[in-house]
């Protein structure tokens, strides 16, 4: 705390700015936030000042004005890379599209028993007060739990909820669904879904989610830089809990470095330009077949490192046997691997003996992994770092997550706060400890909801086991957007109007709240207190996200409409623990106050941290900035083995041949997709790539202004190669329909030459704005790509979402084209 | 609940001069001797110990468990699988009775044996469910504020370890506490039903 260290104590400065938090109010408080409490804790707001608060996008400096919010900026820059995700926050309390109150579906209210499911997203909305919703849902849920059991209840709800330790949204319906009597939940993620299940396999851990070499190792050992399927310029502007920004940081430097960087993506990302890197331009879904061609001419070149394969890996003799032919035949060389991923074979022999050459690291990205095999590219490319023999090295080896919640910044000696859990004991009259002992039986992989959803019964398979669907009866969705997260969207809504009920929390009438029975209005997280971390790897910084202003409407607390539910099924104190909003702040951070007073690294008591409305700033120790992963296994694989059953890197797993599957063998293998261009019967013409979009996090902040510094034609942007755009005669500013058989959106047309021929690029996230509404098949107006996007598994192993294997076809609107109807009210 | 209490307590006082089934508590140091302070190994929570004798604030105990072959200086709870009980140091000169010796399905040789060695007198229970509890509790209260909690049984005992190192320093679990948790999902492990 006290060697902050000099370029921070820069940024620190404007603190002082800062307006004093009043902390206990004179008058004991009316205890808004629930009945018959009595809070010690002010609720008054700062009227003109400015408030410190946090987002996934950084902790944030918000001017207040008469009791509004007129400004919203960064509180620190830790590199002069803009995020553009920052300025948005009153746009965001006072959208256009806020749901006001709590709201019905006109067939739902008149009779639940039968709702017309198939009018969800095209009936007429109803206000209801919130206490005749609260009753409403409570009765529905009850009656579903009844009739359908536990597992007829969906509440596994996905996305990117606010951030914030208390008001976490969905960890928070767990919580009420846990006290209440059971749901049916998901496994995994649409992040990483591929990757997350067979890295445990190859790796023995996640790999994904944790820490990675350090960045000041890397700036100082790496000679090369392989930036591969990753636009860190752009998903670095956002982390789980709060971005501490410092990838931006590090990136800079690395600019500044000069080292040699390469980036290898079907488009040339923001960070290419950035980095002013070389570009190399692959097909997409082909990376697998690069590797092999590399490891290829490594083998032949004599070029590997035959210790390390020995000593730290197995199988790779069987693998080389496939990379050979051994049984069918194909030599898998860089000429094979050319004609697959579109880049020259020279090339990828220069790559191979590049990375040999010099101590590489090779920074990955998820993209690769979000397609049919996904779960093929990583274990390729630890394959590949294997056969290059600089993992556990300085500087060497990969990387998955350094483009993810600043991966590499070093980790702070930092005490942790907690945060709310579904930790509850269930009712035993709702038979709700009977239904714990089986919950983990009924999750399944969560992208795979539709097909959940349309099928119920049918058993599949997962990383060696069988899942049976349940048959759900009842959704409730918190913090997530399906319509517009989840692939093949007109499938989805195909299978959405098979449950009876759909409940959804919601600030905004997204795409997925218009499909709802019931929605009930929540507050951003700008209208409420809450406390979070920064950095999710690095743990530099506790932010107290001091309220700004008040509710908006009949907005109300995911806090507060779970505690009224609760008070419906008679478990009120069970679930709130007789606490309110600020008291569970309070224990929350001292939790952290505990720990650091016995690390002997005081920090301020919980008033002063509330009151002063600053950010606890952690050191970093020494050692934490030289950390490089898998070293200890390195320097001892048999006292520090992985937690894969050799206790060795497996590039051949004996347990995945016992799962016995055709789409993913024992040993990393090309497998051709389902869509790809190099198909032989190409279903259309032009492979889609949806990456993480540059200026939202996912589908967040597409309602807000900032959409207008990034829309075409004021829909969302498609990129189109300058070649291919001659051919359809489409030009910049045009608007474009992209279909295929499975649906059909508008677009804006941005022609490039920053994209390989045969490729476009529609960045996930814009909502869904159907022109017939409710209506499957019918055009997007404001260009959602997972329209066009697959709904299959990745494999049997893994079952993750399969949105960048997809072809499409591109045409000129010629038409006139329609307007949006979304980002304001409905009806 | 009086009674309990007493009943433990009897319990207690008797284990320390009878054969007795008890755990550790904590991470707990091994000694060869019961007059010796030099750290010979350790021994991990949740381990179950035989008390043979009481010397001073020493208790002599006898552990079971497997030693891989080529691997000297760990034993392990079960065959085939890394979930380890004691770490010893090279130096170290343990009574190790070699009891039995079987292959595990990769092939390799692990030996059944008895460990003697000495502990201090403390952190030992009987009552090896409340330390799961605490252990799932710990995990539960903190493994779920970012992400619905992993049940035990979805990882291997292999995998556990450095998927709870991974994630651990992004919670306010204490490395004591670390070791606590790490056993009781290893124990309670997709590939540990059964055993």
């Amino acid at each position: 705390m006290k060697n902050i260290n000099q370029k921070r104590r820069g940024f620190l400065k404007v603190v002082a700015l800062f307006a004093t938090v009043p902390f206990i109010d004179a008058v004991t408080n009316r205890g808004e936030l629930l009945a018959g409490t009595i809070t010690k804790f002010s609720t008054k707001l700062v009227e003109n000042g400015v408030v410190l608060t946090a987002a996934h996008w950084g902790m944030l400096k918000l001017t207040i004005k008469n009791g509004k919010v007129v400004k919203s900026e960064p509180y620190q820059k830790t590199s002069r890379i803009k995020n553009s995700l920052q300025y948005h926050t009153d746009d965001l309390v006072y959208a256009e599209d806020r749901i006001k109150y709590p709201m019905v579906r006109k067939s739902y209210l008149k009779d639940p028993n039968n709702p017309k499911p198939e009018l969800r997203g095209n009936d007429e909305w109803v206000r209801v007060s919130y206490d005749e919703a609260i009753k409403l849902v409570a009765k529905e849920l009850k009656k579903t739990r009844k009739e359908k059991g536990a597992k007829g209840v969906f509440a596994g709800s996905y996305g990117w909820k606010s951030s914030g330790s208390i008001h976490n949204c969905r960890v928070l319906l767990h919580r009420f669904m846990t006290a209440t009597g059971g749901f049916t939940g998901t496994v995994g993620d649409y992040s990483t879904g591929a990757s997350q299940v067979i890295m445990p396999h190859v790796l023995g851990t996640l790999e994904v989610y944790e820490q990675q070499t350090s960045w000041p190792v890397v700036l100082e050992h790496s000679k090369v830089v392989v930036i591969w399927g990753a636009n860190p310029l752009a998903t670095l502007k956002i982390a789980w809990t709060s971005t501490d920004e410092n990838g931006f940081k590090y990136f800079e430097e690395l600019k500044k470095s000069g080292k040699k960087i390469i980036c290898i993506d079907p488009y040339k990302t923001e960070t290419c330009d950035y980095l002013d890197a070389q570009w190399i331009a692959p097909n997409p879904n082909t990376d697998v077949a690069m590797m092999m061609g590399m490891i290829h001419t490594l083998l032949e070149a004599k070029k590997y490192d035959a210790n390390f394969l020995d000593e730290y890996t197995e199988g790779f003799d069987k693998f080389k046997d496939y990379l050979y032919g051994k049984d069918d035949g194909i030599v898998k060389n860089a000429k094979w691997a050319s004609k697959i991923c579109g880049v020259d074979k020279k090339t990828i022999n220069e790559l191979a003996n590049l990375f040999y050459d010099n101590r590489t690291m090779l920074m990955s990205g998820w993209g690769m992994q979000r397609a049919h095999h996904g779960e093929q590219p990583h274990w390729m490319m630890v394959t590949l770092a294997s056969v290059l023999g600089q993992i556990g090295l300085p500087g060497g080896g990969f990387g998955l997550s350094y483009h993810y919640s600043n991966g590499g910044v070093p980790t702070a000696k930092s005490a942790i706060i907690g945060g709310i859990t579904a930790n509850v004991t269930p009712s035993k009259d709702e038979g709700g400890a009977a239904w714990l002992r089986n919950a983990a039986k009924y999750s399944f992989p969560v992208a795979r909801i539709a097909d959940a959803l349309l099928n119920p019964g049918k058993t599949i398979d997962f990383n060696g086991k069988k899942i049976t669907y349940p048959e759900i009866d009842f959704i409730y969705w918190v913090g997530g957007n399906p319509m517009v997260h989840h692939q093949d969207t007109n499938l989805l809504i195909k299978a959405w109007k098979k449950p009876r009920t759909i409940v959804v929390n919601e600030a905004f009438w997204t795409p997925t709240a218009r499909m709802a029975d019931i929605v009930m209005p929540t507050t951003t997280s700008y209208e409420r207190n809450d406390i979070t971390a920064t950095g999710d790897y690095s743990n530099l910084n506790i932010v107290p996200m001091k309220q700004a202003v008040k509710k908006q409407y009949e907005a109300r607390d995911d806090y507060q409409i779970f505690s009224d539910l609760a008070k419906e099924f008679g478990v009120l104190d069970k679930y709130t623990q007789n606490k309110t909003e600020m008291q569970w702040i309070e224990e929350f951070y001292t939790k952290a106050y505990e720990q650091a007073k016995k690390m002997n690294m005081p920090i301020p008591t919980f008033r002063d941290f509330w009151t002063k409305n600053q950010p606890i700033t952690f050191d970093v120790p020494y050692e934490n900035t030289q950390f490089v992963r898998y070293a200890d296994f390195r320097e001892d694989p048999i006292l520090n083995p992985l937690g894969t059953p050799s206790g060795k890197i497996e590039i051949y797993s004996k347990t995945i041949e016992k799962m016995n599957y055709k789409d993913c063998k024992a040993y990393p293998s090309w497998l051709e997709p389902a869509e790809w261009v190099g198909m032989e019967k190409k279903t259309a013409e032009f492979a889609l790539i949806s990456p993480h979009p540059s200026h939202r996090l996912h589908s967040q902040l597409n309602n807000t202004s900032l959409r207008k510094e990034y829309a075409v034609a004021n829909r969302e942007p498609i990129w189109i190669n300058t070649k291919d755009a001659k051919e359809k005669g489409i030009k910049s500013g045009d608007v474009v329909r992209v279909f295929n058989d499975r649906g059909q959106i508008l677009v804006g047309a941005i022609v490039t030459d920053g994209l390989k021929q045969g490729i476009v690029k529609i960045e996930e996230g814009a909502w869904y704005d159907p022109m017939e509404k409710g209506k499957e098949g019918t055009l997007c107006k404001n260009g959602s790509a997972n329209l066009l996007t697959k709904d299959i598994p990745t494999s049997e192993l893994a079952n993750g979402n399969s949105s960048n294997t997809a072809l499409v076809n591109i045409e000129k609107y010629t038409k006139e084209a329609p307007s949006l109807s979304i980002f304001k009210q409905p009806n | 609940m009086k009674k309990s209490i007493f009943l433990s307590i009897s319990l207690l006082s008797a284990s320390l001069y009878a054969s007795d089934i008890m755990y550790s508590s904590g991470v707990k140091n091994l000694f060869e001797t019961s007059h010796s302070n030099a750290r010979k190994g350790r021994l991990l929570p949740t381990s179950e110990l035989k008390v043979l004798e009481k010397n001073g604030d020493k208790v002599k105990i006898e552990i079971e468990g497997f030693m891989k072959d080529g691997v000297s200086n760990a034993v392990y709870f079960v065959k085939g699988k890394r979930i380890l009980m004691a770490g010893l140091s090279k130096s170290a000169k343990f009574d190790i009775k070699e009891l039995s010796s079987s292959k595990d399905e990769n092939g390799v040789e692990w030996k059944k044996v008895i460990l003697t060695a000495y502990t201090k007198n403390e952190n030992l229970t009987e009552d090896l469910d409340s330390l799961y509890s605490k252990a799932e509790g710990l995990f539960k209260n903190n493994c779920s504020i970012c992400h619905p909690a992993h049940p035990a049984h979805e990882f291997t005992a292999n995998q556990w370890p450095s998927m709870f190192k991974a994630m651990v320093n992004r919670t306010a679990i204490e490395k004591k506490d670390g070791y606590l948790v790490t056993q009781f999902l290893q124990k309670h492990a997709k590939d540990m039903k059964g055993e």
